[in-house]
């Protein structure tokens, strides 16, 4: 890296969040609250930054998607039991 | 009369469930463990540990309610377990990010996300995405999995997740961060661009 490229990389991410920063935000966002300086620094760089606000759209779809089919009350179930391991767990409840 | 009543809800009915919850247990066990014989293992275990405690049972919650609290606990036994076995997956781990560069640990010119156009929702379609976050879920080294499950899937605080599988708590959003990631990479790879 040249000496200029260093001082304008600094330079950037003294005020800009690197984009690997930005998305470990975006996650933690989803669970807690930011501070205030973390919320403020993320949205700037989401404001300049496609990739990063694509990964957070996606990022809030696959949350979305996976509440879906995780809950307990998902009525839709892919996964069934076959027969034979109705079976065996028949017979596993008969032998208690 | 009322007595009776209440007794009545509270009986719990072990031959109707196979049939009533068995495949929304297996179902539920399956989306977080990605094995069939994994799966059908820990509905076992629930239905024994169930019996065995059946006397506890109060009918505070649903029949379904308590079956599924057994499950969930099995769930975390195992991920708890499946964290301590091996920590040397790490460097499978290949970043997004670039390395070095004026534009250090931002978006590699290939990885970074492109625009999903997914079709309208239907429900085909959680099938197709359930199938593919179980293939992508499974490939992920085992503390990372254990991470997601539990703060994700179970919604379990982060503290306690620490606790079930050994990490601080800044640890924990590294963890997730990049599980995220290569989550994230893993789908659009086989669900958007298939």
């Amino acid at each position: 890296m040249s000496k200029k490229d260093k001082i304008i990389s600094q330079m950037r991410d003294g005020m800009m969040l690197s984009c690997d920063t930005a998305t470990l935000l975006i996650t933690k966002g989803e669970y807690t609250n930011l501070s205030i300086v973390e919320g403020f620094q993320l949205k700037l760089h989401l404001m300049t930054c496609n990739l990063c606000k694509l990964f957070q759209e996606q990022s809030k779809e696959i949350s979305l998607k996976i509440d879906e089919f995780s809950d307990i009350n998902n009525e839709n179930p892919i996964h069934k039991l076959s027969e034979e391991q109705k079976k065996r767990l028949h017979q596993s409840i008969d032998n208690q | 009369m009322v007595y009776q009543m209440v007794k009545e809800l509270v009986k719990i009915n072990p031959n109707l469930w196979i049939a009533d919850y068995g495949d929304f247990l297996y179902n539920y066990a399956y989306s977080r463990l990605s094995s069939a014989e994994l799966s059908e293992d820990l509905v076992q275990d629930t239905f024994v540990s169930a019996l065995k405690s059946k006397e506890s049972f109060r009918g505070e919650s649903s029949e379904k309610t308590w079956l599924f609290s057994i499950l969930k606990r099995k769930i975390i036994d195992y991920y708890r377990k499946a964290s301590t076995k091996n920590e040397i997956t790490e460097s499978k781990y290949s970043s997004p990010f670039r390395e070095d560069g004026l534009y250090k640990d931002h978006w590699k010119n290939d990885r970074g996300p492109s625009s999903w156009d997914t079709n309208t929702d239907s429900i085909i379609q959680q099938k197709e995405f359930q199938e593919i976050m179980e293939n992508c879920l499974s490939v992920l080294p085992d503390k990372w999995k254990s991470v997601f499950i539990l703060k994700v899937m179970e919604d379990i605080k982060s503290d306690k997740v620490c606790k079930e599988v050994g990490c601080t708590s800044s640890n924990l959003w590294v963890i997730l961060h990049r599980a995220r990631l290569q989550l994230r990479e893993c789908i659009e790879i086989n669900w958007i661009n298939e």
